[in-house]
């Protein structure tokens, strides 16, 4: 099977994928050190063999490496990289002594760093095992001190045998907001790239499902909306895509006060749409276009719910009887974005969901009103919608 | 004794090789890969090779990640700049066992094997060698005098 056409799908899946997995490392990490830790993931790309000598740092400069060869479905390599000052950094952390004390790794130092590269790596892996319906085993992690570009060449060999250029996801660390120069390396095999590539034209079939399914309520709710308003008001939804949980809060609007309506659209929870609205937005929105800033708010909830209802509807064409429909009443909480979603989040992804986003624009003359939709699934559901063909 | 002071060096990624005339110099980092370097000092040309992977048969892509084509490329390219092949003569360094015991195959010992195995066939004397181990080294190639420098953390620079 060729990889390359769901290039532009492999983007945008792998990018969240990948920030999910940095963000459940990170979290592990946190615990473990004590210490606000944070990863950014520049996502996968191809590097040129060339590239590949700098990946793990300054070729020639010596870092603490820690390889752990994935097991199971999945084949490749996971590698963590840091330069030797500051590992004797985290080593001193670790072991609750002043830093500078450390200067040479013996068995203790090396078995603090191996302790550090489980954690990080098992968290890593597990969250792409969740994602990808894969087994996804990290090996325990080997140590090695030594030049940068010598502990990739194992790497190097076996991802790059078949290919002149290596697929690889990168992701750094910050430490208590400051940039550390850990790096994360993810490599996986030609094998295991095949299986993703598969994974993810399976689910943008999905996507193209529920951007059907967006689309055919879009114009119901516009119809409300002209009735409620007197005049006419486009709605534009946005394509689905797979999203991150971690991605659900911006951190820079973690305190803007939200409406969020959750609505459960199958039985126990199988899926449920989740939407965010700035009610601040949209009273303006309404104060531009009708000037009933009063029933601003209560039209909102009828416009989300209605497109709770729709989408309920033609779920329950989908999914086989038992995991259709469904009775319980959306529910509406408003407060801090931060406050709402992160316990929200949080309970998500312990329940197996699966996250898919879009946005959905209002917009009637100049003024324009946009909203997040989230439309979450169980996996196993997810599982099923992904047997229906799209025409 | 070469010193890593002495003029600019160009580096040699993975997979890559080149030729250069003195005063330009060569360098490379090897783990379980191998720097493969030819000499003619008569006409103070060096080439060096970071080869990765043993045989061409063992995968697919650009030559100079294979010790075999690798060399073939290497000998071609030194003969294009000026080099006389009877005056050929190589040095090897890397193929560590990187990451200990626990590392899944000894990729290092089979490309060391690979390497000798093509200079044997192109009946190129290998002249020096610094090898197998389970130390990264820097390695530094000079066309003026043949010397090759190699350096391991923690251990002093030495000249082969």
């Amino acid at each position: 099977m060729s990889t390359a056409a769901p290039a532009l799908a492999l983007d945008t899946s792998f990018k969240a994928l990948s920030v999910d997995s940095a963000f459940s490392a990170a979290r592990a990490l946190t615990t473990w050190l004590n210490r606000d830790v944070r990863l950014h993931t520049e996502g996968f790309h191809s590097a040129p063999l060339a590239e590949f000598s700098e990946l793990a740092g300054p070729p020639e400069e010596p870092v603490v490496a820690l390889h752990l060869p994935l097991q199971g479905d999945l084949q490749g390599d996971l590698l963590i990289a840091l330069p030797e000052q500051i590992a004797f950094q985290l080593v001193d952390m670790l072991l609750g002594q002043p830093v500078g004390t450390t200067t040479a790794f013996g068995e203790l130092e090396q078995s603090a760093m191996q302790e550090t590269g489980n954690i990080v790596g098992s968290s890593f892996a597990n969250c792409l095992a969740r994602w990808l319906r894969l087994s996804v085993v990290p090996a325990s992690p080997n140590f090695a001190y030594d030049l940068a570009c010598a502990v990739l060449a194992p790497i190097a060999a076996s991802a790059a045998n078949l290919s002149d250029e290596v697929w690889v996801n990168r992701t750094c660390f910050h430490l208590d907001g400051q940039h550390v120069d850990w790096r994360l390396l993810l490599l996986l095999s030609e094998s295991a790239r095949e299986r993703v590539a598969e994974h993810v034209q399976r689910e943008q079939l999905v996507c193209y499902d529920l951007d059907m399914l967006l689309h055919h309520t879009a114009a119901e709710v516009a119809t409300q909306l002209r009735n409620e308003l007197g005049h006419d008001v486009r709605v534009i939804c946005g394509d689905f895509a797979r999203a991150a949980f971690s991605e659900l809060i911006d951190p820079a609007a973690a305190n803007g006060h939200i409406e969020m309506l959750t609505a459960p659209l199958t039985p126990a929870g199988a899926g449920t749409l989740l939407s965010v609205t700035s009610a601040d937005e949209f009273v303006r929105f309404l104060a531009q276009t009708s000037g009933g800033r009063q029933a601003a708010v209560p039209l909102m909830h009828t416009l989300q719910e209605t497109f709770a209802r729709s989408l309920r509807q033609t779920l329950a064409g989908r999914l086989t009887a038992e995991h259709a429909g469904s009775e319980s009443e959306p529910d509406w909480q408003a407060g801090p974005a931060g406050e709402l979603l992160a316990p929200w989040a949080k309970t998500q992804v312990a329940a197996d969901h699966e996250l898919f986003r879009t946005s959905v624009v209002f917009k009637t003359g100049r003024a324009t009103f946009e909203t997040t939709l989230h439309l979450l699934l169980h996996a196993d559901r997810y599982a099923e919608m992904g047997t229906f063909d799209v025409c | 004794m070469l010193s890593t002071a002495v003029g600019p060096a160009q580096f040699i990624g993975i997979g890559e090789l080149r030729v250069v005339r003195e005063p330009e110099r060569l360098r490379t980092v090897l783990g379980s890969c191998i720097g493969v370097a030819l000499f003619d000092r008569k006409a103070m040309l060096a080439g060096l090779s970071h080869v990765i992977l043993p045989s061409s048969k063992e995968g697919s892509g650009a030559r100079g990640k294979f010790a075999d084509t690798a060399v073939d490329d290497l000998i071609q390219q030194m003969m294009e700049a000026g080099a006389d092949r009877a005056r050929l003569c190589g040095k090897m360094v890397g193929g560590a066992r990187m990451f200990g015991a626990e590392s899944q195959s000894d990729l290092g010992s089979r490309n060391i094997e690979a390497v000798r195995d093509r200079l044997r066939h192109h009946r190129i004397a290998i002249i020096a060698e610094d090898v197998g181990g389970m130390k990264g080294r820097k390695m530094f190639a000079d066309p003026a005098t043949a010397a090759v420098e190699v350096q391991i953390i923690g251990e002093a620079p030495r000249v082969i």
